[in-house]
């Protein structure tokens, strides 16, 4: 017989937790510390929170013996990554209000603040309400952000991939009212979780305990994968006919993460199995989450993810039962062509005459700097814009359906505050480029990145300059840690941190998001990174095919080998 | 035949018939011994110097006139009258003085009508107030229900320090309230500044001088009084004071506010290894502070003088830089500055003129220094003048912060340096930033103990305690709290501490929350003022949890205030009254009282400054 299983204990706090809520309320009325009861600092994720602490003043404070200064990452979902303007406004104010006066755009498409009190936690998320948006699920064991391509040059086709992509996070939203009670007052004036006027708490996805795992769902219309679909447990891929949407291929099982030392953790692309019809997309999502719900290890999380689970009974094994589960068969997966995971920067216009600039925002991170007032010509744009602003999956931002009257407006003020040559000026490596938040606020951090990735990137322009290549992208993707928050196992270029000042190098992966990179050279410095990129980019300046990328570059000379499963990254 | 003489009136409302009545058929030997039971019987129950007193007269039946009794009484906060008042006692005992000293606190304001021979000490405290311990008798005397004392004879030794505006404002206010009621002066006021060791014994003298030849040759021979005055040196001195202060070494110096914070806290570590100093938490460290170079050459600027300009201070012979560095107050100015500077420059008119109207003065000093003065009323001054002006710089005192039974050598303070900017210029307080900026870690700074007798933690461990700080007044409980876990004690504790910011500026919090987790301390509330739009401060906790402040003081708490006073003071007696009124639905004169006992018992206790 087996043993019993020994749940985690994340597993036995959520289902104790009375639907997410836990000891939330005492914990937010405790005045002597800014932490959260320990076991709170679970349930709050679900409720879009991290507690966080300033690791940059971890010593200082100690030896002042003051607790550590803790503070909150509150990250507000925005599906496809669309806000308002007066969501843009209103995300701006509250950065001020409460957080530290900046606002980062994720790799998921999400704004998060930074820096909010314990105190100021309830005041500031009801303030996204305010505004129409939330923080439920922005992180913990559900389905997180639901990413869709940001190019809303194709407006049709893209409107309609980005209704799915509404329609599933909806759909996969959790229902306890929790987050009610705790941050509105118990007012559900709005928040995009369904509750039908249920008495009871009740999950009918979820069930009490939620998912064994976090759970992400990205939606890319081809030829452009900037939502990088195969790097999330569901990837969808748009399928179109003469600009009307078909449906979906289906890709599952993949996810970034791993631990240095444990070569059983790998990242993994996902594998594509099949066609959806758009009508039945939210059905299939919901299908195979919840067989993760089901199948998904909960004793020890780092193997809960679903590309574990499916690696572990085998790829025939899971759609079998999720065909079982749906009670039909998806069709053959349709062919399509992804050129780039990256954005495309600058001015371009959509049929109906409306005009979208794309900006580059470095590290994804809004602020004002000198000579670089980027949140205040962002918070000047918003007063009269009648567009969105779409977040994009590489932390950058597109200004959307701009109207003709304002174009010139717009440029004007990204002139003069400075916005202008930071996206124009740029070399295409930079341009390419993302760095995951890492020190100070990410406890996981072994190294920096978001802070540093910008002067490594200095030298490495030079070499770039240098050798020609100043009009070439590549993606180079830095993170503090193996946990692989800005996709750096689908980078051309891939840094991850091993401790302060030490990265490992990964080569190889496509520009298109489809081939997982491969380890080369482990813990180098600056120096390091320096002088074993600078003869691979000399010789790609020189010898690289038509068109060829810089990944492909290094797998066709024999730098590194091509990685073809997640299985194999390690080998 | 009638008991008494001739004439007499009974007392008591006794009479003649009645004691006839009861004593009928009694022999002389029957009535001597009831008198001795009845006197037996009614004594236990008297206080110890009641006792004394009936003793000493039945001792020496009415056979010569008896020297009159001599009372002592005492009003201290921090000890100081405390010391001089033994002292006076037992030099009156040495010259054969029968003598009863007494805490004020302790005294029953209706026995002043008997008192015949009266010495007052007593200290100023707050702003001109009387210290808690003689604000009963103070209130007393001042009030109309105040009696005539015609057969009072007395005198008052006032403690007090020049650099408050309302220098020995208590003492003088006893002396000549004492007077108007009619007592007679056995000698004239004196007033002690901080260094009151020697006036205060000569005081004692001269006053014993005084009783002992109102009294008559004295029968028991004055070689004995001669010898009894050469052991009359200080009893059980302490080994470092004003004058010779420990130099203990710095150990260790943090800052203890946060980046970002509005406050500058110091905590500081200072080792008195081998030194043989000791201290009890609710002590304070006395600090001799120097003076900033910069300010020191502010004033040579001002006074247009030379560092170099020898001049004599108690004796000796110095430069006047070295004077101004360490011997003279610089940082503040104080009304007898001010008075003796006005006195050299005659022609400053205005100057007379503030020196003379209160109000004016006050305005005047307030975040003035010496260079200040000497900017704005110029006057030919020598060296020798300046220093004579100017006052003896003293030292400072700051709470221990530590327990030695858990920091055995070691002496921790809580330093908020005191900085600000006032009529253009950038100041720092002497002693605070002596010891935040011209004292670096294996520097010695210059301490002696200065004792605090009534701010101690109860006796038995087992009583709950209530302590409520702001800022730095935080200090002394930590020591409270480290001594009482080493000690075991059974007695629940409860801290209510209040700044101006949560995240930068909760002194010692990550050993408070330790605290918390091990039980070792049982409450903590904390209030910071700025983390909201409306300010809030500790004592609006003290009533957010009125039941249980109230539950703790009925379950015989002891209630400790510490910090600044301008803060603290009135408000927290104030939050307390509010917390009786409420939870013990009463009227507001019964909480006064309710407080009042409690400072009475000894169980409301403030250091605040
Ligand atoms: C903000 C963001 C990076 C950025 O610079 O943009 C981010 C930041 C963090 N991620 Fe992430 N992740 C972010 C996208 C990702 C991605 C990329 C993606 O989803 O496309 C991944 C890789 C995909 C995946 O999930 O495998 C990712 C994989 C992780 C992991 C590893 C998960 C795993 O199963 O292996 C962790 C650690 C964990 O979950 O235990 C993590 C954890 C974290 C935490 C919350 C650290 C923590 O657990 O304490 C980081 C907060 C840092 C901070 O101070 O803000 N984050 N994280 C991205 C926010 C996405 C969003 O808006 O929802
Ligand atoms: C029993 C006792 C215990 C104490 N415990 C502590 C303790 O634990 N920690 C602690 O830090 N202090 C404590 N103090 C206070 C301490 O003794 C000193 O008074 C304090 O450090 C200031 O001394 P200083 O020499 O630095 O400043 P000084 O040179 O004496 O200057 C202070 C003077 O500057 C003036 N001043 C200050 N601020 C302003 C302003 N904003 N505007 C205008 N004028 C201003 C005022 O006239 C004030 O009197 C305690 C005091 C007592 C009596
Ligand atoms: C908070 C505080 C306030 C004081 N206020 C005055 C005052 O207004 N006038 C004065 O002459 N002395 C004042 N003093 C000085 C004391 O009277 C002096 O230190 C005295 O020696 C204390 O004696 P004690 O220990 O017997 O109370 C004050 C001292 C403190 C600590
Ligand atoms: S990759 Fe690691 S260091 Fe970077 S944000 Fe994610 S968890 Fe933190």
């Amino acid at each position: 017989m087996a043993d019993p299983i020994k749940l985690s204990e994340v597993e036995l706090v959520k289902d104790a937790s009375n639907y997410l809520r836990g000891t939330i309320p005492a914990s937010l009325r405790n005045r002597v510390t800014g932490a959260l009861n320990p076991d709170d600092t679970h349930l709050i994720k679900f409720h879009g929170s991290y507690q966080q602490t300033d690791r940059d003043l971890e010593s200082e404070r100690k030896r002042q013996k003051l607790e550590p200064l803790y503070s909150f990452m509150i990250r507000v979902r925005v599906p496809g990554g669309v806000a308002t303007a007066t969501q843009w406004q209103q995300m701006d104010a509250l950065s001020d209000e409460y957080a530290n006066s900046t606002l980062k755009l994720t790799t998921r498409q999400t704004f998060q603040l930074h820096g909010v009190l314990k105190r100021d936690l309830q005041q500031t998320i009801a303030g996204f309400n305010h505004a129409l948006l939330d923080s439920i699920a922005g992180c913990g064991d559900v389905n997180r952000n639901v990413m869709c391509s940001a190019n809303p040059q194709e407006s049709d086709l893209h409107r309609q991939v980005y209704e799915a992509s509404v329609a599933i996070s909806h759909h996969l939203t959790p229902r306890t009212t929790a987050y009610w009670e705790l941050w509105l007052n118990g007012e559900s004036t709005y928040s995009s979780a369904v509750n039908e006027g249920e008495q009871e708490d009740f999950e009918p996805i979820y069930g009490k305990t939620y998912l064994p795992r976090k759970f992400k769902i990205a939606l890319a219309v081809p030829p452009t994968n900037d939502a990088d679909v195969f790097a999330n447990d569901i990837g969808l891929v748009a399928i179109e006919q003469d600009g009307q949407l078909l449906g979906f291929n289906v890709a599952i099982g993949g996810g970034m993460g791993m631990t240095f030392g444990m070569s059983e953790t790998y990242p993994r692309l996902a594998d594509v199995v099949g066609f959806v019809p758009a009508a039945q997309v939210v059905e299939v999502c919901e299908q195979v989450l919840t067989i993760q719900r089901d199948w998904g290890n909960r004793e020890n999380r780092k193997f809960s993810r679903l590309k574990y689970t499916i690696d572990s009974v085998g790829l025939a094994v899971f759609v079998a039962e999720l065909h079982q589960r749906l009670g039909y068969e998806l069709a053959p997966a349709k062919p399509y062509r992804f050129e780039t995971s990256g954005d495309a920067f600058g001015w371009s216009g959509g049929p109906d005459g409306k005009a979208h600039v794309t900006l580059f925002i470095e590290g994804g991170r809004v602020a004002d700097q000198e000579g670089c007032m980027l949140k205040a010509a962002l918070r000047a744009i918003a007063g009269f814009h009648t567009g969105e602003f779409r977040l994009t999956g590489n932390q950058n931002l597109v200004i959307a359906n701009i109207s003709p009257a304002h174009r010139a407006q717009i440029q004007t003020l990204l002139e003069t505050h400075g916005v202008w040559s930071r996206t124009e000026k740029q070399t295409a490596l930079r341009l390419n480029s993302l760095a995951c938040v890492a020190l100070n606020t990410c406890s996981l951090a072994f190294a920096e990145a978001e802070r540093y990735l910008p002067q490594l990137l200095d030298r490495l322009d030079a070499v770039i300059r240098a050798n020609g290549l100043t009009d070439d992208g590549i993606l180079i993707r830095m993170t503090g840690c193996p946990n692989g928050c800005a996709r750096p196992y689908l980078g051309e270029i891939g840094l991850v941190g091993r401790a302060i000042g030490k990265y490992n190098l990964y080569l190889g992966a496509n520009h298109a998001g489809e081939r997982l990179n491969k380890l080369y050279r482990e813990q180098l410095d600056e120096d390091g990174i320096l002088r074993e990129l600078t003869p691979l980019l000399e010789a790609y300046a020189r010898q690289r095919g038509p068109a060829e990328r810089f990944g492909d570059f290094v797998v066709r000379h024999g730098v590194v080998a091509a990685t073809t499963h997640g299985q194999n990254f390690h080998a | 035949m009638s008991l008494l003489p001739q004439n007499q009136t009974l007392p008591l409302g006794f009479d003649d018939d009645t004691l006839q009545r009861l004593t009928t058929g009694l022999s002389d030997q029957q009535l001597t011994w009831l008198s001795g039971y009845f006197y037996g019987r009614t004594s236990a129950g008297r206080s110890e110097v009641q006792q004394a007193a009936l003793a000493q007269a039945g001792a020496r039946p009415a056979v010569a006139a008896p020297a009159p009794k001599l009372t002592i009484l005492y009003g201290s906060q921090t000890g100081n009258g405390k010391k001089v008042a033994q002292q006076t006692a037992d030099q009156a005992r040495q010259r054969g003085v029968k003598v009863s000293v007494q805490d004020v606190n302790d005294y029953a304001t209706r026995s002043l009508k008997t008192e015949q021979q009266l010495l007052l000490v007593v200290s100023t405290q707050g702003e001109g107030e009387p210290p808690v311990a003689a604000e009963e008798l103070h209130q007393f005397l001042l009030s109309s229900r105040a009696p005539r004392l015609p057969d009072l004879r007395y005198s008052v030794l006032a403690l007090g320090d020049r650099s408050y505006v309302q220098f020995c404002q208590t003492g003088r206010e006893f002396d000549e309230r004492l007077a108007e009621l009619g007592a007679q002066r056995l000698l004239a006021r004196v007033e002690c500044d901080v260094d009151y060791h020697e006036p205060a014994r000569q005081w004692a003298e001269r006053v014993l001088d005084v009783i002992a030849a109102a009294a008559g040759p004295v029968t028991s021979g004055s070689s004995s009084y001669v010898a009894a005055a050469q052991t009359l040196a200080e009893p059980a001195p302490e080994p470092y004071t004003s004058r010779h202060p420990l130099g203990a070494t710095v150990l260790e110096k943090i800052q203890l506010n946060g980046c970002g914070s509005t406050k500058e806290t110091y905590h500081l570590e200072l080792s008195l290894a081998d030194s043989g100093l000791h201290y009890e938490p609710g002590d304070a460290l006395a600090v001799v502070p120097r003076n900033g170079e910069a300010l020191v050459d502010e004033v040579l600027r001002a006074a247009r003088l030379d560092a170099a300009a020898p001049v004599q201070l108690s004796g000796l012979e110095l430069e006047l830089g070295l004077a101004l560095t360490r011997q003279l107050e610089l940082s503040v100015l104080t009304r007898d500055v001010l008075e003796r500077y006005a006195a050299l420059a005659p022609h400053h008119y205005q100057l007379r003129e503030i020196v003379a109207d209160l109000p004016q003065l006050q305005h005047y000093l307030y975040g003035r220094d010496v260079a200040d003065l000497l900017t704005e009323f110029p006057a030919e001054l020598s060296a020798q003048h300046l220093a004579a002006v100017l006052r003896p710089l003293p030292a400072r005192a700051y709470s221990l912060a530590s327990s030695l039974l858990v920091h055995p050598d070691e002496a921790h303070l809580t330093v908020a340096a005191v900085r600000y900017a006032a009529h253009g210029r950038r100041r720092h307080g002497v002693c605070s930033s002596h010891l935040a900026d011209r004292l670096a870690p294996g520097d010695a700074a210059q301490v002696y103990v200065e004792r605090n007798e009534y701010f101690k933690l109860p006796a038995d461990g087992a009583t709950d305690i209530i302590m409520l700080g702001a800022g730095t007044g935080v200090a002394p409980f930590r020591a409270f709290v480290e001594e009482r876990v080493e000690l075991g004690a059974a007695g629940r504790s409860w801290l209510l501490f209040g700044n101006p910011n949560f995240t930068t500026d909760f002194l010692y919090q990550a050993e408070w929350l330790q605290h918390l987790r091990r039980g070792t301390l049982s409450a903590l509330d904390v209030a910071f003022s700025r983390d909201q739009a409306e300010k809030v401060y500790v004592q609006h906790r003290l009533l957010e949890k009125a039941r249980d402040v109230y539950g703790w003081l009925e379950n015989g708490a002891h209630f400790y205030v510490c910090g600044d006073k301008a803060r603290l003071g009135t408000a927290v007696q104030e939050a307390l009254k509010q917390v009786v009124q409420r939870e013990a639905g009463c009227s507001a004169e019964a909480a006064a009282d309710y407080l009042r006992a409690l400072k009475k018992q000894r169980r409301y206790l403030e250091d605040v400054y």
